[in-house]
């Protein structure tokens, strides 16, 4: 009798002390799902602008690093660094990249599916969050919240937030082996700007795209808008559609040539051919299909997924 | 009867024991001292203590051939056969419970890693960018820009760093 008293006292210390623990979890589950939130909002909003560093692991293993700045005049964001120039004119959209290649491409509309899951939601299902330490980047103090997929199909995140705005001063994205693969950091924030990046959109129905898409689901990436892009380098006529799909927190966009082009030299104009292929930049992957038809896929996640994600929609796209 | 009354009775025979920790003693005694329900329970439980002190204290010792009479009584009415082993038999229930709960918990891990293990990757080799490529990722930088976790000018300097390799 007295050995069951002591279990049953004994059960439920074990379950109040169970309890607590579940209980702090919740708590800190709480709080980092309430800072990615913050960040969501903040970097829907604001553009930011000042010194930054980023840096990436090359395919062959190499770590590269670069330093720029970028600041905004008028409706343009203008990044200097070294090895990059990009200007891109934020109320349409429009890209312009000096020492890079001579290119222009421009996207003419955009359009939201119907039914695609807003990225809030997305980004619940597809991570689980946790806190990780505090620190300080540029100078602010931020607390950096790690993002890990609930599939293997996806690379991990760390973000570094300030909890005061919500304000993302540093980003990491990993390996599921947990290299980091692409890393870029504030080194100083001179200050931030409302955002206009808004694609031109469009509610035209073309090319019957838009039928089945919403149903395209592969290893947790949801498309949730179509764009159409045309070269405007030169007299190819080359459009492409363009399908992008998220996680939540990882993109991927899907490219599809339209149309028969007339080779004039443009590198938009030549066709990928060949066995499937992928390029990786840090993160950044690209896959190639040329068999059913030309494809691309770019995105924040593990060759394997856009191969998959570009075989499938192959099958399924008349 | 209240709660209080079923949860006090749980620690009530230690206490009329008088081996029960001292908080929990404290505890039963204030309340046995106005519950009249609990305080009969209690007398009882006292009782029976001294008369289990007092057995124990003039314990009999029986004859050695005690088990042997029994076993042959209760063969003989058919009520008794002696097995080699009965320790299955004996088992408490919930014992077997907690051991396919066991066995379940297990299978349900199995079939979660089995089904989190990532399958076979596609085949792909790796190459270095290509005109195209490199056309298409411009083009992304733009089509990414509103994403909130896809900073452009990172993305347009990871693409500058890789070309100008």
């Amino acid at each position: 009798m007295k050995w069951r008293r002591f279990a049953i006292a004994s059960g439920i210390l074990a379950f109040l002390v169970l309890a607590g623990w579940w209980w702090q979890g919740q708590v800190r589950q709480r709080e980092a799902w309430g800072l990615v939130r913050k960040a969501l909002q903040f970097q829907q909003e604001w553009v930011v602008t000042g010194q930054a560093r980023w840096a990436f692991r090359e395919m062959q293993g190499r770590w590269v690093e670069r330093q720029g700045r970028i600041s905004l005049s008028g409706q343009t964001l203008q990044v200097h660094g070294q090895g990059a120039e990009l200007v891109c004119r934020l109320a349409g959209c429009q890209l312009v990249t000096k020492g890079m290649t001579s290119l222009r491409i421009v996207p003419v509309s955009a359009q939201r599916l119907p039914h695609a899951p807003d990225r809030w939601s997305l980004l619940r299902r597809s991570y689980r969050v946790r806190l990780d330490e505090a620190s300080e980047v540029a100078g602010r103090f931020v607390q950096w919240v790690q993002l890990a997929p609930r599939s293997p199909n996806a690379f991990a995140r760390r973000l570094a937030i300030e909890p005061k705005t919500g304000m993302v001063l540093a980003q990491e994205i990993l390996d599921r082996d947990g290299t980091v693969l692409s890393r870029w950091e504030w080194v100083k924030v001179s200050g931030k700007h409302r955002s206009h990046f808004r694609l031109p959109t469009s509610g035209q129905e073309s090319e019957g795209l838009r039928e089945g898409i919403s149903q395209w689901r592969v290893d947790g990436f949801v498309p949730v808008q179509r764009v159409t892009a045309r070269c405007e380098c030169c007299s190819c006529g080359m459009t492409m559609q363009v399908i992008h799909a998220t996680d939540g927190v990882a993109d991927a966009a899907i490219y599809f040539p339209t149309g028969t082009p007339q080779e004039h030299g443009c590198p938009y104009c030549r066709l990928p051919q060949g066995a499937p292929r992928a390029t990786r930049l840090g993160a950044m992957t690209v896959v190639v299909i040329s068999v059913p038809r030309p494809i691309v896929v770019i995105g924040d996640a593990p060759s394997e997924t856009l191969l998959r994600l570009a075989q499938q929609i192959a099958q399924r796209r008349p | 009867m209240g709660w209080l009354c079923r949860l006090i009775h749980q620690f009530l025979p230690e206490a009329a024991a008088g081996v029960a920790l001292p908080p929990i003693d404290w505890w039963v005694r204030r309340h046995v001292a106005h519950c009249p329900e609990c305080a009969r329970l209690w007398r009882q439980h006292e009782r029976l203590t001294f008369w289990l002190q007092q057995a124990s204290a003039e314990r009999a010792t029986p004859p050695d051939d005690l088990w042997e009479r029994i076993a042959s009584r209760l063969a003989s009415r058919g009520l008794f056969a002696p097995q080699p082993s009965r320790q299955m038999a004996i088992i408490p229930s919930w014992q077997k419970a907690m051991a396919v709960a066991a066995l379940g918990l297990v299978a349900l891990g199995a079939w979660l890693w089995w089904r989190g293990a990532p399958s076979s990757p596609p085949t792909i080799t790796i190459a270095p960018p290509d005109a195209f490529v490199t056309a298409v990722l411009h083009q992304h930088i733009a089509v990414t820009a509103p994403s909130p976790f896809n900073n452009p000018t990172f993305t347009a300097g990871m693409i500058a760093g890789g070309e100008a390799r």
